[in-house]
């Protein structure tokens, strides 16, 4: 039984390991994005200066 | 439903619809997999053959159902995108591709981990196995797709043709248990004379699957956001490049 336990909280384990994962990365991509329109006029004239 | 998508294809409007949305759907979706995550692991009996491996099954059939789901609804969204060249379609599709893509990761890995103990290996090349494996590539085929063309309305455009190529793999994968003689077992739930799995066993299953569903819904609306940022970003740099 303890063995088979072995392999139930494995499998438990990738899955919510897999769903964190990428729901953090939808996260920090939401956040940054958000971020970039916040800053945009700064960031943009930064750029464009530099080029 | 062409009218819904016009309301929601202005980027602003769809802000305010995601932000009012989202938090519903993550509250659902943290109650349903909570208790769906004690009934799998607490409240269910162990299998008279399997044991305690048939809990497996409660994160294993519900990944693959959203695998199939999630490409199922990208299909529908390529017919969109290819035949009305709705720019919103494109987001949605490209937006679901890696949350089916870790679905059908979920569903191959949970699956080669309750093979080990019931078949004694961890993988064989039968229809079914094979079958999802070669979705989880299309779906990394649409991701790789839609980000290799500098112009996005390409990449849409040739992931969109992708992924209804990959649609016929869809009922290769529902009936390749019932065509072929596999190692995977038939379908116990969906099938035409009714579910032959115990209510005990269905209601932990059913209640992971909708947490999933709601998973899917939250995180989509996340990424359809961030990529409206993105392109509101690209077109705002390019006006004021154009005004310098």
């Amino acid at each position: 039984m303890e063995q088979q336990l072995i392999f139930v909280y494995a499998a438990y384990f990738f899955t919510f390991f897999a769903l964190i994962v990428i729901g953090l990365q939808s996260i920090m991509a939401f956040i940054k994005a958000n971020k970039n329109i916040d800053n945009f006029n700064v960031e943009s004239d930064n750029i464009i200066q530099k080029k | 439903m062409s009218n819904i998508f016009n309301f929601l294809a202005n980027p602003s409007r769809f802000k305010i619809f995601a932000e009012k949305v989202n938090p519903f759907l993550l509250i659902i979706m943290f109650v349903f997999i909570a208790v769906g995550l004690w009934f799998g692991l607490f409240n269910s009996p162990p299998d008279y053959q399997q044991g305690e491996t048939v809990r497996i099954m409660y994160v294993h059939v519900p990944a693959a159902w959203m695998a199939l789901m999630v490409y199922l609804s990208m299909t529908i969204m390529s017919i969109f995108s290819l035949v009305w060249r709705h720019p919103l379609a494109d987001i949605l599709s490209k937006s679901s591709a890696p949350i089916g893509a870790t679905f059908t990761l979920i569903a191959l890995v949970t699956g080669s981990i309750w093979g080990k103990p019931t078949w004694g290996t961890w993988w064989v090349w039968d229809a079914r196995l094979t079958s999802v494996f070669i979705l989880f590539l299309i779906y990394m085929g649409h991701i790789a797709v839609v980000r290799a063309f500098e112009d996005e309305y390409k990449g849409a455009r040739a992931a969109a043709i992708l992924t209804l190529f990959g649609a016929f793999n869809l009922p290769i994968i529902k009936f390749s248990v019932d065509w072929w003689n596999t190692l995977h077992q038939p379908a116990s739930v969906i099938k035409l004379d009714g579910p032959s799995i115990h209510i005990d066993m269905m209601t932990p299953l059913i209640i992971m699957a909708v947490g999933f569903l709601f998973f899917y819904l939250s995180f989509l609306l996340i990424n359809v956001q961030t990529e409206l940022n993105q392109r509101k970003l690209k077109k705002l740099f390019i006006k004021k490049l154009n005004l310098n």
